[in-house]
C-alpha cells in the first residue's frame, strides 16, 4: 500500500475494513489502529466510517449470527415483536453477543426477501415466515446439532 | 466583465470559481451560515446558505455554487425563509434554546453580561459563547418565534476529563466544522463524526480520551465551533474583555500573532488573531492557545526588587538595587563578569544587554542560553548571504516538495506543522529524516528513520546527488532523489541537526539541497534567539552580525562606546572559567539556565519574571515584566520583524527589560542609555543592521543533548505551572511508537491466535 497517494490510500478504506469483517467476523479495536497505520489517516477517520455503516460490527460474534429483518415489510408483518421476544429469550440487546460466546443477534433493514416477510438470516440461510415458535424450534435444532457434533468430536478423541 | 444580480443589486465580478457566497460577502449581502468557515472549504451541510437562482432547480447553497454570469440570486424571498425557518426548527429540536424564542432576552443579556457559570448548559444565559454565539446571530436573521417542535435534550455527560477544554455535546449542532478543521487544516483527525442519525455526534475512536486519540491541543475546534459545544476550561467564564490587543507570543520561534481578552488589567484569555495575520492566520498550539494566561498571572511572578544583606534577601526600591549593582560591577575586573541573556528578551533589550556589558562595562562576555542553533543558522546564512532562502509559512504550504528533519515539528511548532500539513494535502511529497511522531510518520511519502548523528551524512549525500543515500533501500533512494530534484522545496529542520556528526556541513547540504527556488525553515525552539544574535549578544559577534575581529567594524564600535572591545567568553567558556574560579558576577537574565558550574561565582544578578534555582544565591533580584507587558520587536523563524505589543501593565513593580538595562546604564554613568521608549532604541540598531555584513566563519561545537519537550520561559518551567499542560505532555511518549508494517494476512493471523479458537477465521477471498 506504500506506492499509493493519500486519495488512493483514503478509497481503500471501507474495501479493508470489509476485508477484516470477513476474515476475523468483526472489526476489533486494534484492526483500526492498524489500519489507521496502514492508510496513513487517524484512528478516528476509520472509526467514523466504521461506525456509520451498520455493516460493520465492534463486538466479536457469536458462533451463530442471526439477523432479523425490521424492513418495511417484515415490520408490517411482526418482525419488530419478532426482535423484541428473541432479544429477551437471548437475554441480549441487538448488536451484542450472549456471554457463552453462541449468539450475536443483529437488526438489520431488508434482506431483500420481502415475500417471505418477516424474515430471518442464521448464518446465511433466510429463513422467511418466521414466528415465535418456529424461530425457537430453528434455534432448538441447532442447540442439538451443536451437542451432538460436540459429543462426537469428545469420543472421537 | 461577467455580472450577476443578488437581491437587486447589479454587481460586476471575476469568473474565478469563488461561490455566490463570497460574492455576496464581498459586496455586504448577509446570507446566513452555520457550517461555512473562512478557513475551511465549503460543505454544504447546514442549508442556512440556501438562495433561489433563477433557471436552476429548487434552491441551492450559496456556499457551494460557483458563480456565472448572468446569475439572478435571490436571498430572502418567502418560501426560502420558511424553509430556513423549519430547518432551523428542526435543528433547535436538540440545542438548547428556550432563552433563543424568550421575550425578556435583551433585558436579561443587558443585565446578566456574565454567563450564569453553570455545569450544564440549559440556554443562552448559562452558556460561555453567549456572546458570540453565531447559531443565535442566525436565529435573530431569519427570525424565529416560535420552537415548534418538542426539545429534546440529548443527555450527554459534559466532557471534562481531559486537558484545556470542556465539551458538552447536547449543544452541538453537528455543523462539522471542527472535524473538518482537525482533519483537513491540522491533518491531526483526532475526532471524527461517529454512527448516524440521531446517534450522531463528534467522537473520538472507542470513545477513548483526547489524549488517547492523537489530539494536540491546538483549541482549532473551539475556535471554529459556532456554539457553546467546545469551550476552554480556565478562560470561559470571565465575560465580555475590556479590551482585546493583539502581540507576537514567544514561546517558540514562529513569531505567532496572539489576541488577548483583558479585564481589569489583566490577561483573561488567549486566542489565536485574525485569519489574515502572518505568520500563523489564525491559529495557534497548546502554549499559545492556552497556557499563557496562567503563565504571566502566576501568583509567584518575581515582583519587587530585592537586595541579599547579611544573607537575607530584602526588598528594596529600584534605586537602591541599581545602587548595589553598580557597587559589584565597579569593585570587579570587567574581564570576570559575565552576561548571560535569554533568547525570550526583545531585540532591542537584548542590543541594550551587550551594549550595557561591551559600553559601560567594557566585557564582551555577553551569550544567551540555548544559542547553539541559532548560532548554527544565522551565522551559515550571513556567511553565504542567503538570508533570502528562509521562506515565510505561506510560502511552505505552495512547497512543492518537503523535508522535514531534525524534530517533531508537530509537538514542538503546531503551526509550523499546519502549513507542512497543507502542502501535504495538496500533494506535496514530504520526506521525513530521523525519527519523529506518529503524524509526520503517517504525512510522508518516504521515512528514513535514521539516528541524529548521520543527518550531515545524508543530507550532503542529497545535495550532492550521489547514488546511494545512507540507510535507504535503492528504489526509494531514487524515488527520493527524483522528488527533490524539481519544484520549489521547503527544508524543515529543527535544533536537533545540532547532534549530527558535523551540523556546519548538515547546514550547507541544506542549503544547496533547496538550491535557487526552495526555500528553508528554521524552527527555532525559543522566542527570539535570531533577534538576539543581530543585536550582538554574542561574544565573538557586534550588531549586525559582524565579526569582534573585523577591524574596521570594531574600531567604529570602539569611537562609539569609548571602549575597547575583544571577543570575550561564550557562555560554556563562562561556565568554565567560573569553575575555575575565574568569573566574579554573573547577569543572569533567564532562569532556565542551569546553575550547575557557577557555585564559585561571588555575586550573581537575576533578572527574569520567574523565581528559578538562582533566586536562593542571588545578591541582587530585578522583578522583569513577561513578554505580553513588553514592547518591542522580535525576529521569529521566517526572519521577519514582529512586533510585540504592550498588552498589561508590568506585574507588581516589575518593569520592562529594555527600561531596567537603560536604567542601569545611565546609573554605571554611561552616556549612551538615554532612550525614553523601545522605539529609539530599534532606531539606533538598525543604523548597524542596514546591511547585515558577514563576519568570519566560526567553528560552533555542538554541546546539546536530544531533550524531550519541555518549553520553558525564563525559568518558568509550563508544565510544573500548568497542571493540563503536563499531563498532556506526560502523556505524549504513549504515542511514540512506530508505524505498523504488518500486512493483512499476518494482522489477521495474530488477532485470531490473541482471541482464541471463538474467531472464525477465513482465508482471503
Amino acid at each position: 500500500m506504500q506506492d499509493l497517494s493519500r486519495a488512493d490510500l483514503a478509497e481503500q478504506v471501507i474495501p479493508s475494513l470489509q476485508e477484516i469483517q470477513e476474515r476475523l467476523g468483526y472489526i476489533p479495536r486494534e484492526a483500526i489502529i492498524w489500519l489507521a497505520d496502514k492508510l496513513h489517516l487517524s484512528e478516528q477517520e476509520i472509526y467514523g466510517v466504521a461506525s456509520f455503516y451498520n455493516n460493520f460490527r465492534f463486538t466479536l460474534p457469536g458462533k451463530h449470527h442471526l439477523r432479523i429483518c425490521l424492513g418495511t415489510a417484515c415490520h408490517v408483518q411482526g418482525g419488530d415483536r419478532l426482535l423484541a421476544a428473541t432479544s429477551e429469550k437471548l437475554g441480549i440487546k441487538p448488536g451484542d453477543t450472549t456471554p457463552d460466546k453462541r449468539y450475536s443477534l443483529e437488526r438489520v433493514a431488508c434482506v431483500g426477501c420481502c415475500a417471505l416477510a418477516p424474515a430471518v438470516v442464521l448464518d446465511d440461510v433466510v429463513h422467511g415466515r418466521t414466528t415465535q415458535r418456529s424461530l425457537k424450534r430453528l434455534l432448538d435444532s441447532v442447540d442439538r446439532e451443536d451437542r451432538k457434533a460436540k459429543k462426537s468430536e469428545g469420543g472421537s478423541q | 466583465m461577467p455580472s450577476l444580480t443578488i437581491d437587486g443589486k447589479q454587481i460586476q465580478f471575476k469568473e474565478d470559481g469563488r461561490t455566490i457566497l463570497d460574492i455576496a460577502r464581498e459586496e455586504g449581502i448577509y446570507i446566513p451560515t452555520l457550517c461555512d468557515h473562512p478557513d475551511l472549504p465549503p460543505h454544504g451541510g447546514c442549508r442556512m446558505c440556501l438562495v433561489e437562482v433563477e433557471g436552476m432547480k429548487g434552491f441551492v447553497t450559496a456556499c457551494t455554487t460557483p458563480a456565472k454570469d448572468n446569475m439572478i440570486v435571490d436571498t430572502t424571498n418567502d418560501d426560502l425563509m420558511k424553509l430556513k425557518r423549519n430547518i432551523l426548527q428542526l435543528l433547535l429540536i436538540e440545542h438548547p434554546s428556550a432563552c433563543v424564542v424568550c421575550a425578556e432576552w435583551n433585558t436579561c443579556n443587558e443585565y446578566r453580561s456574565q454567563p450564569f457559570k453553570s455545569g450544564l448548559i440549559t440556554g443562552c444565559s448559562t452558556c460561555p459563547s453567549k456572546a458570540s454565539c453565531e447559531l443565535r446571530d442566525v436565529v435573530e436573521y431569519v427570525g424565529l418565534d416560535d420552537l415548534g417542535f418538542v426539545p429534546r435534550y440529548k443527555e450527554m455527560p459534559v466532557e471534562k476529563d481531559d486537558p484545556f477544554f470542556d465539551r458538552d455535546y447536547n449543544i452541538c449542532i453537528l455543523c462539522a466544522r471542527c472535524v473538518r478543521v482537525c482533519d483537513e487544516i491540522r491533518g491531526t483527525g483526532a475526532i471524527s463524526f461517529a454512527k448516524r442519525g440521531h446517534e450522531t455526534r463528534v467522537d473520538t475512536a472507542f470513545g477513548n480520551s483526547h489524549l488517547d486519540s492523537g489530539c494536540w491541543f491546538c483549541g482549532a475546534c473551539i475556535d471554529v465551533c459556532p456554539t457553546g459545544a467546545l469551550s476552554p476550561r480556565m478562560m470561559k467564564w470571565h465575560g465580555t474583555p475590556d479590551e482585546t490587543v493583539v502581540t507576537t507570543c514567544m514561546l517558540c520561534g514562529t513569531g505567532c500573532q496572539i489576541e488577548f481578552d483583558v479585564k481589569w488589567d489583566r490577561i483573561m484569555a488567549s486566542h489565536p488573531g485574525s485569519e489574515n495575520s502572518e505568520p500563523n492566520r489564525g491559529h495557534a498550539c497548546v502554549l499559545g492557545r492556552f497556557c499563557i494566561p496562567s503563565l504571566m498571572n502566576a501568583p509567584d511572578r518575581l515582583k519587587i526588587p530585592t537586595v541579599r544583606r547579611d544573607g537575607v534577601s530584602i526588598p528594596v526600591s529600584w534605586d537602591e538595587a541599581y545602587e548595589r549593582i553598580a557597587e559589584i560591577l565597579n569593585e570587579t575586573t570587567p574581564g570576570r563578569i559575565g552576561f548571560v541573556g535569554a533568547p525570550h528578551l526583545t531585540t532591542e533589550a537584548a542590543y541594550l544587554l551587550q551594549k550595557l556589558a561591551r559600553s559601560a562595562i567594557g566585557t564582551s562576555n555577553v551569550d544567551f542560553r540555548g544559542s547553539g542553533f541559532a548560532s548554527l543558522v544565522v551565522r551559515t546564512l550571513a556567511d553565504t548571504d542567503s538570508f533570502a532562502k528562509v521562506g515565510s509559512l505561506r510560502d511552505l504550504e505552495k512547497a512543492d516538495w518537503i523535508i522535514a528533519v531534525g524534530g517533531d515539528f508537530v509537538k514542538t511548532h503546531q503551526v509550523v506543522a499546519k502549513s507542512c500539513y497543507q502542502a501535504v494535502a495538496r500533494g506535496a511529497p514530504l520526506i521525513l529524516i530521523g525519527e519523529a511522531g506518529v503524524n509526520l510518520k503517517r504525512w510522508a511519502t518516504e521515512h528514513i528513520p535514521l539516528k541524529a548523528k548521520a543527518f550531515s551524512t545524508i543530507l550532503s549525500q542529497l545535495a550532492v546527488g550521489e547514488e546511494k543515500l545512507k540507510g535507504v533501500k535503492k528504489q526509494h533512494a531514487e524515488h527520493i532523489k527524483s522528488v527533490v530534484s524539481k519544484g520549489e522545496g521547503a527544508i524543515i529542520f529543527g535544533s536537533d541537526i545540532l547532534l549530527a556528526n558535523n551540523p556546519g556541513e548538515a547546514m550547507t547540504a541544506l542549503l544547496r539541497l533547496a538550491g535557487d527556488k526552495g526555500r528553508i525553515y528554521p524552527a527555532f525552539d525559543q522566542g527570539n534567539e535570531v533577534g538576539a544574535m543581530i543585536a550582538g549578544l554574542q561574544p565573538d559577534l557586534l550588531p549586525g552580525l559582524t565579526s569582534v575581529g573585523a577591524s574596521s567594524v570594531r574600531s567604529k564600535f570602539e569611537a562609539l562606546w569609548g571602549k575597547e572591545i575583544k571577543a570575550g567568553l561564550s557562555l560554556e567558556q563562562m561556565r568554565m572559567a567560573a569553575s575555575k574560579g575565574e568569573l566574579d558576577v554573573l547577569y543572569v537574565i533567564d532562569g532556565s539556565l542551569l546553575a550547575k558550574g557557577f557555585k564559585k561565582v561571588k555575586h550573581v544578578i537575576y533578572q527574569s519574571p520567574f523565581p528559578s534555582e538562582w533566586v536562593n544565591r542571588a545578591s541582587v533580584i530585578l522583578p522583569a515584566a513577561g513578554f505580553v507587558e513588553d514592547s518591542g520587536t522580535v525576529v521569529n523563524m521566517e526572519m521577519k520583524q514582529l512586533k510585540l505589543k504592550q498588552v498589561t501593565q508590568p506585574i507588581g513593580k516589575s518593569k520592562q527589560d529594555w527600561l531596567i538595562l537603560t536604567e542601569l546604564g545611565r546609573r554605571l554613568g554611561s552616556e549612551g542609555f538615554k532612550y525614553k521608549s523601545p522605539k529609539k532604541v530599534a532606531k539606533e540598531l538598525r543604523e548597524f543592521t542596514k546591511e547585515l555584513d558577514s563576519g568570519a566563519i566560526v567553528e560552533i561545537e555542538s554541546i546539546r543533548k536530544a531533550a524531550d519537550w519541555n518549553p520553558v520561559y525564563r525559568g518558568a518551567i509550563l508544565a510544573e505551572r500548568i497542571r493540563d499542560l503536563k499531563t498532556f505532555i506526560d502523556a505524549l511518549p504513549e504515542r511514540e511508537r512506530p508505524l505498523s508494517t504488518e500486512s493483512m494476512d499476518d494482522f489477521v493471523k495474530r488477532l485470531s491466535e490473541q482471541e482464541g479458537a471463538n474467531t472464525q477465521v477465513k482465508e482471503a477471498a
